[in-house]
């Protein structure tokens, strides 16, 4: 597949004609990004609706607000980012410039996923355009609409040799990571992930890895049970439940287990209505794949509400599952779809410990009145982000880093620290070439005297 | 497989929670800072007969620079600790978020035989600060301070948390099949590949410190005495076995000509008429380096030293006057006392030279000119890069020490070690009051809750208004 070597090679060369170093010329790319964010939005939502079937509310405050923001951020900070930050010197070094200079790191590799198939390539690509690099976008095959947009509208506004949209499903995606990058960000499953990780080796390219895991969602006893129950339904369906960082399942005291679910289905009622599945505002399963998957994770499973299915349309119902046993299959993977189980221990250590004997996971979650008991929880598991007392929202913060740990994922991103993750933090030191007297100290012939200095 | 023992031992270490308290970690770090004081004669007798490191260089590097490490952290590990806190949006007004350093969990460090105390120990200081139960394992060519270090560390360290594996590419191997939260890996680009490739097993995140060959500009408007010395020092230092010395020389013919007497006379100056007889100059590792490096010296032609000595694994600090690219000297890290000088016509062409070439982990320019200086730092990219002088920006802990491409990925030094063995987690800690404000985000969804979310959470450019 001589293409993609056409494709990386050219984007190289205009890395290396320089053009994209100058912050005039990166602001002007991030400006016409805003543009077409903003002239193409009717089109965006149609793509994300077709795909996933998103409402217009749904697809802008998910999608389109989020990557506004992120380049208003870029523009306005880059100056801040781009400048050498000068570093604390030492005696030895104290005539001397000493800094630390941001520069680009060349060709870089954003492969998005199919849940937010918008923002999930937009957002890396607006903080690998920040740093001066060339990018290749690679958006997912799955959400086939928001893949053909994207690759239709970034040449009609960016520069067409600087940042190319490659698209295409698996064999497209290997050939492309056996070409030499300067950096991948992946967003996607830790299966995948390793994949990645492996090609990226082979050119020792670092990667950034957005992976997945499973949740945990701990409600204390002590806690308003209808507040917090109201935002777990919030981020566990929205996306119908394909959400990286949706909380996955939820641990509780066995006492507190039917007023979660009567909590749960009265919200549920509230957001979609007596028929779910004629409210606008509840999507569909990306594909008859995963909804099998998914109905198979409901096998032998107690179903305290929900359940319904429709092959036809992708449509499964908001679900919840009491009583799960921590060894069923639903409890074994990312559910990745809306079916909520619900697992039960009889303290937070017991839930602590459930969490540690797991991978770890993307997010977590607790809800609880005790602040002691929140900061014990924080202090005694590890997570990629974490919210208390709501979901999804840490997300949302500009200034925290965005990303995984152990199989949930490496690296981070949004805001300043996409601009850094796809940067080359340079040392500099730059010495006056007089003042030898100085160095006579560390030159040869050596004595015990000098050492004792 | 025989270490998997070992790693889970260590992981119910961590698991514990025992290397989490702030004192366990500083208590860790002095008992560091008292095994480099107590066994300073015992490393110095080590490395010396590793590869003849003159005592004092083998005091800078393996004591003195490590101490300064260790100060620095036991300075600052409790500001690094402490959860960052960070802007919020409107409707966070009430919210608190903040950045925690978390430790990864079991940690390895793998370590290159040239600094054998240094390049263990420093990673190792942050693994430990950042909270961390570690591996370390040190390299068996080295084996008279491999030795050292699998004999003596444990008396210092807690041996629950910390331990030493000994071996070479088997036992290696072996040892990559574990899954570990962390790997920092300092050794050659080939073997980086490997460690990598490795990791992306378990998914495990990396630091790895490799080398390439650093080119050093000198242009011709300088102060040719000072930047032979400084360029001497910085080749010669450990018998050239540095990852960051200047690997070979680019100046023009009439600079080649005026550099050669300044450089004769900086060695002089600097080991001596006979090197073979300084106490002040190393020696090779190994008898297969030592082959490696000789075979290097029918490049260009010998302008200064070139004499060899097998027995004793000697190699006369020398300089190669007009090599070719095409030399073996230049097709390989040469890692010895041999210095190649490259002739280019300017420095335009000199930059060309070093960018067609994979990127190093640094380089250096001399200039009195510091437009010419600036100009080669603003057209290359490397891992650092240091003007009119080599090594020295190392020696900075507040400088990041890394590479790029294939002279590494990732930092550390200072922070940026405490940082590399630490995650940096995201996290919110919100009111559970206030619910009406969270009305907007929630189904059913309509333009005019799309309006509010808008004006709470949008980033406006700094000079436009909304007229609510």
């Amino acid at each position: 597949m001589e293409r993609m070597q056409q494709i990386v090679g050219r984007a190289r060369a205009a890395f290396n004609s320089g053009r994209s170093r100058p912050l005039q010329f990166r602001i002007q790319q991030l400006k016409a990004l805003e543009r077409m964010v903003q002239e193409k939005e009717k089109e965006i939502l149609a793509a994300l609706k077709a795909d996933l079937n998103k409402s217009g509310p749904s697809a802008s405050s998910h999608e389109i607000l989020g990557v506004l923001n992120e380049l208003v951020l870029a523009m306005e900070k880059l100056p801040s980012w781009a400048a050498p930050h000068p570093v604390k010197k030492d005696l030895l070094t104290m005539r001397d410039k000493a800094y630390i200079g941001y520069e680009p790191l060349g060709v870089v590799l954003v492969i998005g996923a199919w849940n937010y198939p918008f923002v999930l390539v937009m957002q890396p690509l607006i903080g690998a355009i920040a740093a001066g690099n060339a990018v290749v976008v690679k958006p997912s095959e799955v959400s086939e609409n928001t893949a053909q947009l994207v690759a239709e509208l970034l040449p009609q506004y960016l520069d067409k040799d600087l940042y190319a949209v490659v698209t295409g499903g698996v064999p497209e995606t290997t050939e492309l990571l056996t070409q030499r990058f300067d950096h991948i960000l992946y967003t996607g499953s830790s299966a995948v992930g390793k994949i990645v990780m492996a090609a990226a080796a082979k050119h020792l390219t670092p990667v950034t890895l957005e992976l997945g895991g499973k949740s945990p969602c701990y409600i204390d006893k002590d806690c308003d049970l209808t507040v917090a129950c109201r935002r777990i339904t919030w981020g566990k369906y929205m996306n119908c439940g394909q959400t990286c960082i949706a909380p996955d399942y939820i641990l509780c005291d066995p006492s507190i287990q039917s007023k979660v679910v009567e909590n749960i289905k009265a919200t549920l009622k509230e957001f979609y209505g007596e028929d779910v599945k004629s409210s606008p505002d509840y999507e569909r399963i990306i594909n008859k794949r995963h909804f099998k998957r998914i109905l198979g994770l409901l096998e032998g499973q107690k179903i305290a509400h929900g359940g319904e299915t429709d092959e036809a349309s992708c449509f499964i119902a908001p679900t919840i599952l009491t009583d799960v046993s921590p060894e069923s299959k639903v409890m074994e993977e990312e559910i990745f779809g809306p079916v909520l189980p619900i697992v039960t221990v009889k303290s937070v250590e017991e839930a602590i410990e459930f969490i540690n004997l797991r991978e770890k996971p993307l997010a977590l979650y607790v809800f609880s009145n005790n602040k002691q008991l929140i900061r014990r929880v924080i202090s005694e598991t590890s997570s990629g982000g974490m919210t208390a007392n709501d979901v999804i929202m840490h997300s949302l913060v500009q200034d925290l880093p965005f990303g995984g740990v152990g199989h949930s994922g490496m690296g981070a991103y949004h805001g300043r620290y996409s601009f850094e993750t796809f940067s080359h933090r340079r040392a500099c030191l730059i010495k006056d070439l007089r003042w030898e007297v100085v160095n006579k100290l560390r030159y040869p012939p050596g004595s015990t005297e000098v050492m004792r200095l | 497989n025989p270490y998997a023992g070992l790693v889970s031992q260590l992981r119910a270490s961590w698991l514990s929670g025992k290397t989490r308290p702030m004192e366990y970690r500083v208590a860790q770090l002095e008992a560091l800072g008292r095994f480099l004081d107590e066994k300073k004669q015992e490393i110095l007798e080590a490395t010396e007969l590793d590869m003849g490191k003159p005592s004092f260089e083998a005091f800078f590097s393996e004591i003195l620079l490590c101490k300064n490490e260790l100060n620095v952290t036991l300075n600052n590990l409790c500001h690094w600790m402490k959860d960052e806190h960070v802007d919020k949006n409107l409707v966070m007004q009430l919210d608190s978020a903040f950045i925690r350093k978390d430790p990864y969990g079991v940690v390895l460090i793998i370590a290159p035989w040239n600094y054998p105390i240094h390049l263990f120990l420093v990673p190792l200081i942050g693994a430990i600060a950042a909270g961390n139960c570690a591996i370390i394992k040190p390299s068996e060519i080295s084996k008279h301070t491999e030795r050292l270090v699998a004999e003596t560390l444990s008396c210092y360290l807690d041996s629950d948390c910390f331990a030493v594996v000994t071996g070479g590419v088997p036992e290696t191997t072996l040892l990559l099949e574990n899954k570990f939260d962390y790997i920092f890996f300092t050794g050659s680009p080939p073997v980086g590949r490997i460690v990598m490739t490795a990791a992306a097993k378990h998914l495990t995140p990396v630091t790895l410190e490799l080398g390439g060959k650093n080119p050093c500009y000198v242009s011709d408007t300088c102060d040719v005495n000072n930047v032979a010395r400084r360029v001497a020092w910085g080749r010669f230092f450990n018998a050239g076995q540095t990852c960051i010395a200047p690997d070979y020389l680019l100046c023009t013919v009439e600079m080649q000509d005026k550099l050669m007497p300044a450089l004769r006379a900086a060695i002089t100056e600097f080991f001596g008429p006979n090197p073979r007889e300084s106490p002040d100059f190393g020696r090779i590792v190994s008898d297969k380096q030592f082959r490696r490096i000789r075979a290097l010296l029918g490049s260009g032609r010998v302008a200064i030293g070139g004499q060899t000595d097998e027995a004793e694994r000697y190699i006369a600090p020398t300089v190669l006057a007009d090599v070719q690219p095409s030399d073996p000297a230049m097709q390989e890290e040469i890692f010895g006392p041999i210095l190649p000088i490259v002739v280019i016509a300017n420095m335009d062409e000199a930059i060309d030279f070093i960018n067609a070439r994979p990127r190093p982990l640094a380089i250096y320019a001399f200039s009195c000119d510091s437009k010419v200086v600036n100009q080669v730092l603003e057209r290359t990219s490397s891992g650092g890069f240091c003007g009119n002088d080599t090594l020295m920006h190392v020696t900075l802990t507040s400088l990041p020490f890394g590479g790029i491409g294939n002279s590494g990925l990732g930092k550390y030094h200072g922070k940026f070690t405490f940082d590399t063995f630490s995650h940096h987690r995201g996290c919110l800690h919100r009111n559970m009051g206030l619910e009406t404000l969270n009305t907007p985000r929630y189904p059913p969804y309509t333009q005019q809750k799309l309006g509010l979310l808008t004006s709470t959470f949008e980033v406006k450019r700094r000079g436009t208004c909304t007229l609510l």
